[in-house]
This record gives structure tokens, C-alpha cells and sequence, in this order.
């Protein structure tokens, strides 16, 4: 079950890789009404990655019960740091970010994934929750940047004639 | 922007490779009395980096003011996770730690080093001085490594 988790962690900065490819700069800007460009959402994916979903994950291993405040993401898009905005940059940082969460991920053993912590929203997490949440929160994203792109990645892949197959988890 | 730091935390895997590239397994693994060995150390650098050096960056970065837990060593080592041991597997774990922790590093502008964490002992510092006790640890580190293959 967990590696079923670490192994869809593991493709999402692929499939964003996939949907972004062929975009330039000024349609990774558009926004739909309300919502992210799609570079903020890759930038959201990158920082969210350090920031949130593995510092909270590290906390989990080093404190017990540990109490984890909530993080304010319309004051992030307002504040956030434009310095590593351009699309390969954002790609490359995500991409490194991942894998050393997976880097610690792989690493865990039972014990590890029942470590427990407090949202000061949500309430009560394990290290297992936390992780099922991180992989949902990779596919929300994934499906709010085929909308501000207007594509999907079924037709990405179709129009640029790629079968996708991941890599097998490395080992 | 502590450009001299940064780029000696970058280059210390490289470094750290070349040391111990012509240690046998037994020389990784000898240690004076009550020193650590050269392969704990790797596991060291490597589990701090994620655990406790770049957690608290993170967490200056997002918290105002967070308070951090202490994370002994001695709680470290006797929970440490001895799987990836191997010396290419330290190596390589420890790189692409430091390569995250370094791209973060790149992000920080002048704002971002004057934010603020309070450790219950060390009392209250900043980014900026983070950064320089982490470089500092890290030559502390490599010198303790050289020393440990030393040993004859």
C-alpha cells in the first residue's frame, strides 16, 4: 500500500513535465477566472513540497506529536518568491525537491508510518494519512493545471503520440 | 548573499567522495574511543541535513518565529536507520539532500535571511546565522572524517 503511494509520488513531476512541454511563457501566465496560471501551480507544487508536505513528514519522525500549524497558501501566491520563475527552472527545482522526499519516504519503516502529529486545523494525522493526503494534493493540482492549460494529459499524450510508462521505482 | 558559504555546502559531497574514495570498508568503519566512525558520520551529515539543518530553514521560512524541538545526537544514533549504509548509498543520499537544501538556499533574499527561529537552548538566530552554523558543522564534519580514517 505504501509503495503503491511512494510510486505515485514519484510520477507526478513527470506527468506536470508532460503537460507544460509544449507551452510558452505567455500561456503558462493565463489564469481562468479565480484561479492559478499554471506557473504558480508548479511553483505552489515546489514550495508546498519543502515547505508543507515534507517538513511536516520530518517533524512527524523527529517530535512526538508534534502540533503543525497551517499554512496560508493565498498568502503564499501574494508573497511567494517569483526568483526561480522560469518553466525548466520550476521543473528542475520540483523534480530535485521530490526525490529527496522519496529519498526519506523509501526509508521508513512500520513504526515510522503510524508516527502521529496535530494540524491546528485538521486535528489528528499519522505519518500514513499525511502521505495519502500528499498524494491526493499532487492529483488536485495535476487536474487544476489541465485546466488552466485547457488540456489533459490523456490528450497530450495522444497528440504528441507518447506512451507514458514511468519508470520502475528505482531501488 | 553568503555566496562563500553556499558554494562550499554545495562542493562538500564532492569533497567528502574524494576523501573517503580510497577508505577499505574497514577504515569506514574504524573509530577512536569515543569518536564516531567515518560511515556514522556520512549517516550524519546526511540525516541531519533532512532531519534537523534544512527542517529548521523550512520551518524560519513559513512560521514566525517557530520553536524548534531538540533532536540529539545520541537519540539520533541509537534510532538511526541503518539500511542505506553502504558507502555509494550514503554518498549519493547525502548529495541529493544537500542539492535540495542548496536549491532552497538560492530562493532566500535579503527579507528571507532575517527571518527568525528560538531554539530552547541556543536562544533566538536567524537564516543568516543558521546557514553559518550549518557551514560551520560541515567543516567540523569533514575534518572528523579525515581524522577517523587517519586512525592507524
Amino acid at each position: 500500500m505504501s509503495q503503491e503511494l511512494l510510486k505515485a509520488l514519484h510520477e507526478t513531476p513527470p506527468i506536470v513535465a508532460h503537460l507544460v512541454a509544449e507551452r510558452d511563457d505567455r500561456e503558462l501566465d493565463q489564469a481562468r477566472a479565480g484561479g492559478w496560471s499554471a506557473r504558480v501551480i508548479m511553483a505552489h507544487l515546489r514550495d508546498d513540497e519543502a515547505m508543507v508536505m515534507r517538513m511536516r513528514l520530518v517533524r512527524m519522525l523527529t517530535e512526538d506529536n508534534p502540533l503543525l500549524p497551517d499554512f496560508d497558501e493565498n498568502a503564499w501566491a501574494a508573497n511567494r518568491n517569483t526568483g526561480r520563475d522560469q518553466k525548466e527552472t520550476l521543473l528542475g527545482d520540483f523534480t530535485l525537491q521530490r526525490q529527496a522526499s522519496l529519498n526519506i519516504l523509501r526509508r521508513l519503516d512500520e513504526a515510522h508510518w503510524g508516527r502521529q502529529g496535530r494540524h491546528e486545523v485538521n486535528g489528528a494525522i499519522t505519518v500514513q494519512s499525511w502521505v495519502e493526503h500528499w498524494v491526493e494534493h499532487d492529483r488536485e493540482h495535476i487536474t487544476q493545471l489541465e485546466r488552466a492549460l485547457g488540456d489533459t494529459m490523456d490528450a497530450v499524450l495522444k497528440r504528441r503520440a507518447i506512451t507514458y510508462a514511468p519508470r520502475a521505482e528505482e531501488r | 548573499m553568503m555566496q562563500g558559504e553556499l558554494r562550499a555546502m554545495a562542493e562538500l559531497p564532492a569533497e567528502l567522495a574524494s576523501l573517503v574514495s580510497q577508505a577499505s570498508e574497514e577504515q569506514l568503519d574504524q573509530a577512536a574511543d569515543g569518536e564516531w566512525s567515518a560511515r556514522v558520520i556520512l549517516a550524519h551529515l546526511r540525516d541531519e541535513e533532512a532531519l534537523v539543518f534544512r527542517l529548521r530553514l523550512e520551518r524560519m521560512l513559513s512560521e514566525d518565529k517557530p520553536v524548534f524541538a531538540p533532536y540529539p545526537p545520541d537519540r539520533w544514533l541509537a534510532e538511526r536507520d541503518t539500511s542505506r549504509d553502504g558507502l555509494r548509498q550514503l554518498l549519493q543520499d547525502f548529495a541529493l539532500q544537500r542539492k535540495a537544501s542548496v536549491t532552497l538556499m538560492k530562493l532566500l533574499d535579503e527579507e528571507a535571511l532575517q527571518r527568525r527561529g528560538i531554539h530552547p537552548q541556543r536562544g533566538e538566530f536567524t537564516v543568516s546565522d543558521w546557514i553559518r552554523y550549518w557551514h560551520g558543522h560541515d567543516e567540523e564534519h569533514r575534518w572528523q572524517i579525515k581524522r577517523a580514517l587517519e586512525i592507524r
